[in-house]
């Protein structure tokens, strides 16, 4: 009986020590989460978001910029995406992402990609820019725009 | 068991501890994803749909209906099309929508597009009815709305150019004879009408070629109006025609000939020449003309054969006098004219002119005579020798002026009243009037205004407008009897004012005649002043004298009218080749389409005649059927714009113009026009109800409809503003069973056709004054329909799309 108090006794503690420990660290995560130091950030990502968002949706700078000469990376040409200028994003991202970040006046990571498939260079492309599915703040702005004559969705992420 | 019960008590715990973990990973799950809303994606919706067109499109179920016809209008936007296919075919709509909606990727967002309340299509995953945030983008559409036609037609009516009319006036007088008039047109006529005033029944003919016999006109005042038709139209000629009118001693109390031609590409035409009408037989001619500017120069060619003095006189001045040794021709240049006339006063006037010949007899036209009534003081002063000479001068009165058949004399003996004893009505029976005089007895008061009164009545009853009316008031003594009629207090003011009225009311010419020692000369003076007559005085034995020296004067004024009485084998000619040219600065043709109207006179004083804002006046023209007599003046708006008076008193040298100029810079928007006739500037009266303005207008007659929803046409019902009907089928290829009316009594047509409001708006401008008659006469060649039939335009109702995401 005594051996068997104090097995029940032992397991029970362990158990609720295992509980107790778990509940812990997740209200550690909740209050990190819900810290105003979160929302800032989130915040910030929305902000760069619309950024990159409405800056693509732009014919850019020069309007017939090229990786040279850009100051302002748009994709817009009479209001759809010219392929010559999302080329070049596709190629200025490649060789130098952190200009693009420049270029777009942001901070964090970005990527972007199309409803519709995009083909550079021959080969298909997934999106444009960084992405890490495991980042811990991450935002998804979604815009529609006209590429190839066809209405797409362009879903732009902010990460870090 | 109590093992048993150790491991119940062990699940509860872990089943615990597994719900808190739950409900932590729950908390904490926003840590690895969070999504933001998007703002923008409803705009960037509406901004792509209304961006891309139909033909630009790639997207194989669009392009498939393009294929199938289902789409017509591929240049229409994404949004115009799902709002198009919409009002026919919701689900078809949806399908569209679908297909498209399909290629997004819109993640975890809920966006739907609305058009009205009918939502079309939709990605999401929870219903809109549970969101807590919703997102709208907006835009209007116009053109459709659910259950409307989502395009629409315009057409557009107006009247051609073509169509010219033209005028060639024959002068207040043209005779006596056969007479000729020229018509020059050049182009294809249509029609050719002839209204004249005449005084014979006539045959016509058309360079040459008999064209019929006509009657003459019911009266010198009131002409007769004849269409030239069929066979006689072939007789014209595009150029100068010659246009003679033969008969027994014909003359023409104005009238005119007036064609309809097509013409394409002429311009108006300033008038730069008057020309003679052709008499054969004695010259006898009355006319006038008008220079439309400041008159530079001036000439003036006669050809004619007249071996008596033949003078032409312009205004008041005689210009030529001259006789012929058989066929002659004169040349008058502006050297010679300019030294006799004064331009200037010649300038932007209607002046008389005159060509006749001198040493001839004027008689009385038949349709003209006098009436004239003896007013004559049987009070108790005329007793004796008095009432003797008054008996015989009234048989010497009745005996004169009944000399000439038609005239007809009345009398009225006065004393303390105008008794009906002693009264005889206008009669031309001499021996009845000599038989009322010889039963007059004197005796009583002297109420003169009571004789003049009983005159003026009798004139009122039983003479007419075209009666040269005179009266004879003798007495001699004072009136000292008062008429209510007058109620002046005063006798003799009674008497004076008696005269004025008499004048004033009926036209009634009033002479007077005071003789011996006691009559009120004064007074006599003063009513023969206000009455437009002569005064005379003398003794007893003067007073036959004087009333046969009053009739010979009345019969003098009758027979100075126009016609001549031909005596005897006297045969003169002149040549329609005569003329008047002059020279001035001519304004720029006007713009627009030309159209003549011509609107008959209210009454037989006045006319009246409307311009609206958007026309230009070309024109006007007053004509007068003054018959034998003169067109004393004319005023517009109360103001005159032509006295004959104002050329002398003597109207027999003067001319007379038919067709009176009213300057362009009288005429206002609504107008009246005054015309009086007579012989001379006291002895007048108001004109005919025959008269007419013929006014000219510029406008470019155009009128659209609104977009409506069909074009079909219709069979129209037209009233013109002299009562004549036209039905014509609008556009002229229509066949269907649509009836429209534009009449006094009755509009209608359908506001849904195009053709029919572009038709309707156009009639609408033809109606000068909105009376429901149309003031522009034309035939259905004349009215053109552009079918400038334009599918798509928008309908002004229109629907509101709206671009939704909520979550």
């Amino acid at each position: 009986m005594k051996v068997s108090k104090a097995q029940a006794w032992g397991f029970d503690l362990a158990v609720s020590a295992i509980i107790f420990l778990a509940a812990a660290f997740l209200l550690y995560i909740y209050t990190l989460n819900s810290s105003s130091g979160t929302d800032e950030k989130l915040s910030i990502l929305s902000h760069e978001g619309e950024i990159v968002s409405n800056t693509l949706l732009s014919e850019g700078y020069p309007s017939n910029w090229d990786e040279s000469s850009v100051v302002k990376i748009g994709l817009l040409t009479d209001k759809k995406i010219n392929e010559t200028k999302l080329e070049s994003f596709y190629n200025l991202a490649q060789i130098d992402y952190g200009k693009t970040k420049t270029l777009f006046g942001i901070r964090h990571n970005y990527y972007v990609n199309l409803s519709e498939s995009v083909v550079i260079g021959g080969s298909r492309i997934e999106g444009i820019g960084l992405l890490d599915p495991n980042s811990d703040n991450l935002v998804r702005i979604t815009r529609v725009s006209i590429y190839k004559d066809v209405p797409i969705t362009l879903t732009i992420y902010l990460w870090e | 068991m109590a093992i048993k019960k150790r491991g119940v008590f062990f699940s509860i715990d872990s089943l615990i501890a597994l719900i808190i973990i739950l409900l932590v990973l729950i908390i904490s799950y926003p840590v690895f994803f969070k999504s933001e809303p998007n703002v923008e994606v409803h705009y960037d919706i509406i901004n792509t749909f209304s961006s891309l067109k139909v033909s630009e499109i790639n997207n194989s179920y669009v392009q498939s209906l393009v294929a199938q016809g289902v789409i017509n209008n591929t240049n229409n936007s994404l949004l115009e099309q799902i709002g198009e296919i919409y009002v026919t075919d919701i689900n078809l709509s949806r399908s569209f929508s679908d297909s498209i909606f399909s290629e997004l990727d819109f993640g975890n967002m809920n966006v739907g597009i609305w058009y009205g309340d009918k939502l079309i299509s939709s990605l999401n995953s929870t219903p809109i009815e549970t969101a807590e945030r919703i997102d709208t983008a907006r835009q209007v559409i116009s053109g459709i709305k659910e259950g409307g036609s989502v395009s629409g037609f315009s057409a557009r009516a107006f009247l051609t150019s073509n169509l010219r009319s033209k005028y060639f006036y024959f002068g207040g007088y043209a005779g006596d004879g056969n007479i000729t008039a020229g018509v020059d047109y050049n182009g294809t006529i249509n029609s050719a009408e002839i209204e004249l005033a005449i005084n014979n029944d006539f045959d016509l003919y058309i360079n040459g070629n008999y064209a019929g016999r006509y009657k003459e006109s019911p009266s010198d005042f009131t002409p007769v109006r004849y269409n030239l038709v069929g066979g006689n139209l072939s007789y014209f000629n595009s150029g100068a025609n010659v246009i003679d009118i033969k008969g027994d001693n014909l003359y023409i109390a104005g009238g005119f000939i007036k064609v309809d031609y097509d013409i394409s590409g002429a311009q108006y035409e300033h008038a730069s020449k008057y020309s003679f009408p052709g008499v054969s037989g004695l010259i006898n001619v009355y006319d006038g003309f008008y220079v439309p500017g400041n008159l530079s120069a001036l000439e003036i060619y006669l050809h004619f054969n007249s071996s008596y003095n033949t003078f032409l006189n312009i205004g008041n001045k005689t210009v030529f006098r001259n006789s012929t040794q058989g066929e002659q021709s004169f040349l008058i240049d502006n050297a010679q004219l300019s030294s006799l006339l004064d331009y200037n006063s010649l300038s932007k006037n209607t002046i008389p002119v005159r060509f006749g010949m001198e040493n001839v007899s004027y008689a009385g036209n038949l349709s003209t005579n006098a009436d004239v009534i003896s007013v004559s003081d049987l009070s108790g002063s005329m007793v004796g020798a008095e009432l003797i000479a008054v008996k015989e001068s009234n048989k010497i009165l009745i005996d004169v002026v009944l000399n000439v058949s038609g005239n007809r004399v009345g009398l009225v003996g006065y004393s303390s009243l105008a008794y009906q004893d002693y009264f005889h009505s206008l009669s031309n029976n001499s021996a009845s009037l000599k038989s009322e005089v010889d039963s007059w007895s004197a005796g009583g008061f002297t109420c003169i205004c009571c004789g003049i009164n009983r005159a003026a009545s009798e004139f009122a009853a039983n003479s007419s407008i075209y009666r040269l009316k005179s009266m004879i008031v003798m007495s001699d003594g004072g009136a000292n009897k008062k008429c209510d009629e007058q109620n002046t207090g005063n006798p003799k003011n009674d008497a004076i004012q008696a005269a004025c009225e008499a004048h004033n009311n009926y036209n009634i010419t009033v002479h007077a005649v005071g003789f011996g020692n006691g009559a009120d000369e004064d007074t006599l003076q003063q009513i023969a002043a206000c009455g437009g007559g002569d005064y005379y005085f003398g003794s007893v034995s003067e007073l036959v004298d004087i009333y046969k020296q009053i009739a010979n004067n009345i019969l003098s004024a009758l027979y100075k009218e126009q016609t001549i009485l031909a005596i005897g084998n006297v045969y003169t000619r002149l040549y329609p080749d005569s003329y008047i040219e002059f020279s001035y600065v001519k304004e720029p043709p006007p713009f627009g389409l030309l159209t003549s109207v011509e609107k008959v006179f209210n009454n037989a004083a006045s006319g009246s005649f409307s311009v609206s804002n958007d026309s230009t006046i070309v024109e006007t023209k007053v004509i007068s059927y003054s018959g034998p007599q003169w067109t004393n003046n004319v005023l517009i708006n109360e103001i005159p714009i032509y006295e004959l008076g104002d050329y002398g008193s003597e109207y027999v040298s003067l001319g007379d113009p038919y067709a009176i100029n009213i300057p362009n810079s009288f005429i206002q928007g609504n107008n009246i026009v005054n015309v009086s006739i007579g012989i001379s500037p006291a002895n007048y009266s108001v004109g005919t109800s025959s008269n007419k303005i013929i006014y000219t207008i510029a406008k470019d007659f155009l009128a659209y409809s609104s977009i409506a929803s069909i074009t079909e046409g219709c069979n129209w019902n037209i009233q013109f503003e002299d009562d004549s009907n036209l039905t014509i089928s609008i556009p002229s290829v229509y066949s269907g069973a649509n009836v429209c009316y534009y009449q006094e009594n009755i509009q209608q047509y359908d506001g849904n056709d195009a053709l029919q409001g572009a038709v309707y708006n156009l009639l609408r401008i033809l109606d000068f004054n909105l009376n429901n008659k149309i003031d522009t006469k034309f035939s259905e060649q004349d009215m053109q329909i552009d079918f400038s039939e334009v599918t798509g335009i928008p309908f002004t109702w229109s629907t509101e799309v709206q671009v939704r995401t909520w979550s």
